[in-house]
C-alpha cells in the first residue's frame, strides 16, 4: 500500500513537473480522491464495527462454541450429578432394605456369594432405570465389600452396567450388558455379558473412586465429581465416571455409584455444531502432571486429525495453542469446575485449518481490495474519457477551424471561446485589413524611395566621382612638401588642439565647436591660430582640404 | 480498452472463484463406520483401519471414521431404523458391515455397486463364492473382506474331568448323534450343568437338513415338515430337554466365561471371545485349555458346514469422491498382507484365493496357538466339508431371528416341563417322547404362523 501511495506520488510529481496530458492527468487525480476515499470508508467501517479485522471471525466462532460447550457440559454435568444424588439415596435405601430382608449386616455381606448376588438382583433395577434416565453410558454401584477377601487383587463388588453397541447420543435402542457384577443377574435380566465381564472390580483401576470409597463420610450433595479419564482395562474404551459416594443411615459410606461417561459417548453428545466453522471441535480436558488428558468430541466436518488424547498447553494472547503428537491445534480454553474437581473446556481446530482459514480471509480481502481497485481504475478511464473526449474533440476542431462561428460544442465554456474566438478573429480580420492597407500604402512609399534612393545613389556616384576628380585635381595643384608638413604637423597638436581639429574634420562650424568645447570664440580664435601654425596652413578651407586628402589617403591604405 | 475490460473481468472471475469461497478444498474424506469385527474388546479391523488411516487414506485423503463396532444383530436393527429415518435413528454411515439380508430393508439403489470400482482382474482375485455372495439382482453391493466358518470349541480342561469320571472321549465330540448323547451325560455328571451351546439354530438346520438331501428354505420359507427336519431336530431336541445342550438367549462366549458351558459350535471369529480361563461365583479363576474341532456331523449325512461372515457395504453417495474413497479401503482391506493381517487377529478366513493358498500353505507364521488350532481345524474341513452360504429371501433376517426364539423358547419350556414332571415321578422316556413330539409340533406350527 505504501509503495503503492509513493508511485502515485511520484505520478502527481510528474504531472505537476512534466508536460501530461489533460486526461492523464484527470485519471492520476480521479484515482487518488476515489482510492483516499475508498481507505476512508473501509477504516471508518473497521473503526465503527461494520467490518471485523482479520482472524476475528475465527476468534469469535472459537468463542461462541466455547460458550455453547461450556454451558452443554455444565448442565449436563449438573444433570447427571442430581442423578447420582437421587441415585445414591436410592442405592442406600436399597441396601438397607435387601440387608433387613436378608436379617444380616452390611459387614456380613463379605465373603458371602449368595447373598452379593442377591444385593445385586435388588440393586439391578435402580441402577438400570438411573441409567436409562441419565445421559451417561454407563452406570455402577460399588459396595465397599467382596465376594473373596482371600484373593491377592482386592476387588469392590457390585454391579456395572453400560449400554452395548452405542453409536448415538440417543441410547434408546441400545442393549444393556453387564460390564461387572454376577453373571447370574445378567441370565436374570436377560441381557449380554459384556466381552471383557469380570465379577467384581479391581481395587487401584480407578484409584479417585478407590479415594471416595475410603474417604470420610460428609455432605452428599458436595461430594461429587468428575473423575479423570481411565482406559477401561482389555476394551478399546476410554471413560470417565461421574461418582458420588454412598452413605448409610450413620452416613458412612458403604460403597460409590455414579455414571460413565465413554470417550464415544462425549464424542457424540458434544459434537460441535452451528459455529460456522465445521472443523471446530471440543474437548473436556483434566491436568496432569506435565500435560492435559480429555475426552474429545466429534465436529461438523466428520474430520479431525488423528491425535493422541493428551495435550500440552501454550497460552497466548487470546488463543491458546495446543499440542497432541506432531499435531498443532489453536484454540480457547476456559475452567470448569464438576463437583469437587477443576477441568479444562476447550475448543480447538487443527493449526493447518486455522492457517487455511485466515489465509482465506486474507485472499478474500486482497480479492476484494483488487476488485475495488480495478472498478476504480475503470471508473477512472471511463470517466475521464467521457469528460476528456469532446474537449479534445473541441480542442482539435479549434485547431483545424477557420470559421469560429461555425464552431459547436456540448461544453458551455468551449461554446464561449468559439465565441470570444470569432469575436477575435473579426477584430483581427480588420486589424489586418488595415495592415494591408498600410502595408500597400508603405509598399508604394518604398517604391517611391526607392526610385528616389536609386536617383541619390546616382547622384551620389557622380558627387563621388566629382569629389575623386577634385581630390585628384586639387592633389596636383598642393604643395607635396605642405602636405608633409601638414601631416606631420597634426601629431604635435595640443589634445584641445586635436579635438578643434578633429571637429573641424566633422564638417562642425566654429559655433557648434564653442557650443561643443564650451569656449569662447575668442578661445577657439587662439587654437585656431595654433593649429594653423603648426599645421602650416592660412586658412580653414586650406586645413579642410589638406584634411579630405589625408582622409582620402587613409582610406586608399586601408584598401 | 475493450480488451482491458474483458482481461480485468477475467482476473476478477478467477479471484472470486478461488478467493471467495468458505470451504478449504484440502479436507480429506472422512468415511464413518459401523462395522462388527471386536465388538467391545480391542477390535482388530480398528488396528487395520488406524493403519490405512496413517497410510493409504493419508497417501490419498481418506479417513475412516469407526463411530460404532457393535454385533450383526445390533447392526441390522440400528441400519434399518437409520434407513427408515425412525424416531432417534440416527444418519446412515458411509460404511457398515452385515449381512447381505439387510441389503434389501435399506433399499438396493441407495448401495453402492462395488463392481464400477473393481477391474476384472480385480474381480477375480476374490474367493468367487465369497464374491457371489454380495451380489443381489446383478449387483455386487456386498464386498466381502472376511470370511468365517462353524466350528466346535471345547474347554479341554473340564472335559478332561468329565471323561476321566465317565469314560467318554474326545471322537465323540466330532458326530452330532455322540455329541448330543454327551450333552445328556454331561449334564447328569455335572448336577445339571450344560455342556454344550448351539449359538445359531437356523445355521444347525441349514447345514443338517442339507447334509441329508433336504433343504431346509422352500420357496422362499423355511420348511419343518420334512424328513431331514425331524431328523436333524430329533437328537439335538432330545438333548435340550434332558438338559446339557443350551436352549438359553445370549451368546456362548458368555457362558463360557464361567463354565456355564464347556463347549459350543460357533464361527471361527468367536475364538476371539473364548478366554483361556473361567471365573466361578468366589471370584476365583482357573485358566483352561481350549481345543477347537472341525463343524460336526451326523454319520450317515454328507459332512456340510456354513460359509458366513458379514461383508463390507458402502452408502452411494452424490458426492463420488465418497464412492471412490470407499473403493479405496474395500480394496485395500482385502490386499492380501492386510486382508491376513486381519484375518488372522480375529478369526476369520481371507477372501482372496492368494490369500487362501498362502494362508493354509503355512499356518506356522500363525504366531497364536490357539489360532493355529483354529486354522488346523478349518483346513482339516477343507475338501471334505460342503461350505453352504446363506440362502437370501424375503425378510430372511426376520425368519431367521423369529425362528431362533421359537426354537429356544418353545425347548426351554419343554426342559423346564421334563424336570418338573421327572421330579414328580413320571416316567423320563414317555415324558421325553411326548416333548419331543410336542415341541416338534409347537415349533413346525410356529414356523407356519
Amino acid at each position: 500500500m505504501i509503495l503503492c501511495l509513493k508511485e502515485i506520488k511520484s505520478a502527481l510529481e510528474t504531472a505537476q513537473t512534466q508536460g501530461v496530458s489533460m486526461r492523464r492527468r484527470l485519471m492520476i487525480y480521479l484515482f487518488t480522491i476515489m482510492l483516499f476515499f475508498a481507505l476512508l470508508i473501509a477504516m471508518l467501517l473497521l473503526l465503527f464495527g461494520a467490518i471485523d479485522p482479520i482472524g476475528y471471525e475465527i476468534e469469535r466462532a472459537l468463542g461462541n462454541q466455547l460458550e455453547n460447550t461450556v454451558n452443554t457440559i455444565e448442565r449436563q454435568s449438573n444433570d447427571q450429578a442430581a442423578y447420582a444424588l437421587a441415585f445414591s439415596q436410592q442405592i442406600a435405601a436399597a441396601v438397607k432394605d435387601e440387608l433387613a430382608d436378608a436379617g444380616i449386616t452390611f459387614d456380613q455381606l463379605r465373603n458371602t456369594p449368595d447373598a452379593l448376588e442377591s444385593m445385586q438382583n435388588k440393586l439391578f433395577e435402580v441402577v438400570n432405570n438411573n441409567m436409562l434416565l441419565t445421559p451417561c453410558s454407563g452406570a455402577f454401584c460399588f459396595l465397599n465389600t467382596t465376594v473373596n477377601d482371600t484373593l491377592p487383587d482386592k476387588s469392590y463388588s457390585g454391579l456395572y452396567l453400560k449400554f452395548a453397541n452405542l453409536y448415538a447420543e440417543n441410547t434408546i435402542h441400545n442393549d444393556v450388558c453387564l460390564f461387572r457384577g454376577f453373571s447370574t443377574v445378567a441370565r436374570e435380566k436377560n441381557m449380554n455379558l459384556h466381552s471383557t465381564w469380570q465379577l467384581e472390580t479391581q481395587e487401584g483401576v480407578f484409584p479417585e473412586i478407590d479415594g471416595l470409597m475410603s474417604g470420610k463420610s460428609g455432605n452428599l450433595s458436595g461430594a461429587y465429581f468428575l473423575t479423570s479419564v481411565y482406559k477401561l482395562p482389555d476394551t478399546w474404551e476410554s471413560v470417565r465416571f461421574l461418582c458420588i459416594p454412598i452413605l448409610d443411615s450413620h452416613g458412612v459410606t458403604i460403597g460409590v455409584c455414579g455414571f460413565e461417561i465413554s470417550s464415544l459417548y462425549f464424542s457424540l453428545s458434544h459434537k460441535t455444531m452451528g459455529s460456522g466453522q465445521a472443523h471446530i471441535f471440543c474437548a473436556l480436558l483434566t491436568e496432569e502432571t506435565d500435560h492435559y488428558a480429555g475426552q474429545i468430541a466429534g465436529n461438523q466436518s466428520g474430520y479431525f486429525p488423528l491425535v493422541e488424547n493428551t495435550f500440552s498447553l501454550e497460552n497466548r494472547a487470546n488463543l491458546t495453542t495446543f499440542h497432541s503428537g506432531d499435531t498443532e491445534f489453536i484454540g480457547k480454553i476456559q475452567e470448569l469446575k464438576i463437583g469437587t474437581t477443576a477441568h479444562t473446556v476447550a475448543v480447538m481446530l487443527p493449526a493447518t485449518e486455522y492457517q487455511a482459514l485466515m489465509q482465506t480471509v486474507r485472499l478474500k480481502i486482497a480479492a476484494f481490495l483488487f476488485i475495488a481497485s480495478v472498478a476504480i481504475l475503470i471508473s477512472v478511464l471511463w470517466g475521464s474519457k467521457k469528460y476528456v473526449t469532446p474537449i479534445l474533440k473541441d480542442l482539435e476542431q479549434i485547431k483545424t477551424s477557420t470559421d469560429w462561428t461555425q464552431g459547436e460544442s456540448h461544453v458551455s465554456e468551449i461554446e464561449d471561446l468559439f465565441a470570444f474566438l470569432a469575436e477575435q478573429d473579426r477584430e483581427h480580420e480588420a486589424a489586418l485589413s488595415a495592415l494591408n492597407q498600410e502595408r500597400l500604402e508603405a509598399q508604394s512609399r518604398q517604391e517611391r524611395l526607392q526610385s528616389k534612393l536609386e536617383q541619390t545613389s546616382s547622384d551620389l556616384g557622380s558627387a563621388q566621382a566629382e569629389i575623386a576628380r577634385l581630390a585628384y585635381s586639387r592633389k596636383q595643384e598642393i604643395d607635396p612638401d605642405d602636405f608633409q608638413y601638414f601631416l606631420e604637423g597634426i601629431s604635435q597638436l595640443t589634445p584641445t588642439e586635436r579635438k578643434v581639429f578633429d571637429l573641424y574634420l566633422e564638417g562642425k562650424n566654429a559655433k557648434e565647436i564653442i557650443a561643443i568645447l564650451g569656449v569662447t570664440e575668442n578661445t577657439l580664435k587662439f587654437h585656431n591660430k595654433n593649429i594653423y601654425n603648426k599645421l602650416g596652413v592660412s586658412s580653414r578651407k586650406q586645413l579642410l582640404r589638406y584634411a579630405t586628402l589625408m582622409k582620402q589617403q587613409e582610406e586608399n591604405d586601408q584598401q | 480498452m475493450k480488451k482491458l475490460c474483458i482481461f480485468f473481468l477475467t482476473i476478477i472471475l478467477l479471484v472470486g472463484m478461488t478467493g471467495c469461497g468458505n470451504k478449504v478444498t484440502n479436507d480429506p474424506i472422512t468415511l464413518t463406520m459401523w462395522h462388527v469385527y471386536g465388538s467391545q474388546t480391542e477390535s482388530p479391523l480398528n488396528v487395520m483401519i488406524d493403519e490405512f488411516n496413517q497410510t493409504k487414506g493419508k497417501e490419498s485423503g481418506i479417513v475412516i471414521s469407526v463411530v460404532s463396532v457393535t454385533n450383526s444383530t445390533a447392526i441390522d436393527d440400528a441400519l434399518i431404523a437409520s434407513a427408515n429415518n425412525e424416531p432417534g435413528a440416527v444418519p446412515m454411515p458411509d460404511l457398515f458391515t452385515a449381512y447381505p439380508r439387510v441389503a434389501e430393508e435399506i433399499g438396493l439403489d441407495r448401495l453402492l455397486d462395488w463392481s464400477g470400482y473393481l477391474s476384472e482382474e480385480e474381480r477375480s482375485a476374490y474367493v468367487d463364492e465369497f464374491l457371489a455372495e454380495g451380489v443381489i439382482d446383478g449387483r455386487l453391493v456386498m464386498l466381502p473382506i472376511a470370511k468365517s466358518t462353524e466350528l466346535l470349541f471345547l474347554n479341554k480342561t473340564i472335559f478332561d474331568r468329565f471323561a476321566a469320571d465317565t469314560g467318554v472321549s474326545e471322537e465323540e465330540l466330532l458326530h452330532f448323534e455322540t455329541l448330543f448323547d454327551l450333552c445328556c451325560q454331561y449334564y447328569d455328571w455335572s448336577d445339571g450343568a450344560e455342556m454344550f451351546q448351539i449359538n445359531d439354530f437356523y445355521y444347525y438346520f441349514l447345514v443338517n437338513i442339507a447334509g441329508q438331501g433336504g433343504q431346509f428354505i422352500q420357496d422362499g420359507k423355511l420348511d419343518c415338515n420334512s424328513e431331514e427336519f425331524e431328523q436333524a431336530y430329533l437328537p439335538m431336541a432330545r438333548a435340550a430337554i434332558h438338559g446339557g445342550l443350551c436352549t438359553g438367549d445370549g451368546y456362548a462366549s458368555d457362558r463360557w466365561k464361567t463354565a456355564e458351558v464347556i463347549s459350543n459350535i460357533g464361527s471361527t471369529a468367536g475364538m476371539l471371545y473364548l478366554r483361556d480361563y473361567v471365573t466361578y461365583q468366589d471370584n476365583t479363576t482357573e485358566e483352561i485349555e481350549t481345543a477347537v474341532y472341525p463343524y460336526p456331523a451326523f454319520s450317515d449325512a454328507s459332512p456340510m458346514v456354513i460359509q458366513r461372515g458379514t461383508g463390507l457395504f458402502a452408502m452411494k453417495s452424490e458426492d463420488e469422491r465418497k464412492n471412490e474413497a470407499a473403493a479405496v479401503f474395500g480394496k485395500w482391506i482385502t490386499e492380501e498382507e492386510h486382508n491376513l493381517d486381519f484375518v488372522i487377529a480375529s478369526g476369520y478366513l481371507p477372501v482372496t484365493e492368494n490369500a487362501f493358498s498362502t494362508l493354509f500353505s503355512d499356518m506356522g507364521t500363525i504366531e497364536d496357538e490357539k489360532f493355529q488350532m483354529l486354522y488346523g481345524a478349518v483346513s482339516q474341513m477343507d475338501g471334505s466339508y460342503t461350505f453352504c452360504p446363506l440362502p437370501l429371501y424375503d425378510a430372511s433376517g426376520e425368519a431367521q431371528s423369529r425362528f431362533e426364539e421359537t426354537v429356544k423358547s418353545v425347548l426351554s419350556i419343554a426342559h423346564r416341563d421334563y424336570i418338573s414332571r421327572i421330579e414328580h415321578g413320571d416316567d423320563p422316556e414317555t415324558i421325553m417322547s411326548e416333548l419331543l413330539d410336542s415341541s416338534l409340533s409347537e415349533i413346525r406350527r410356529a414356523v407356519e404362523r
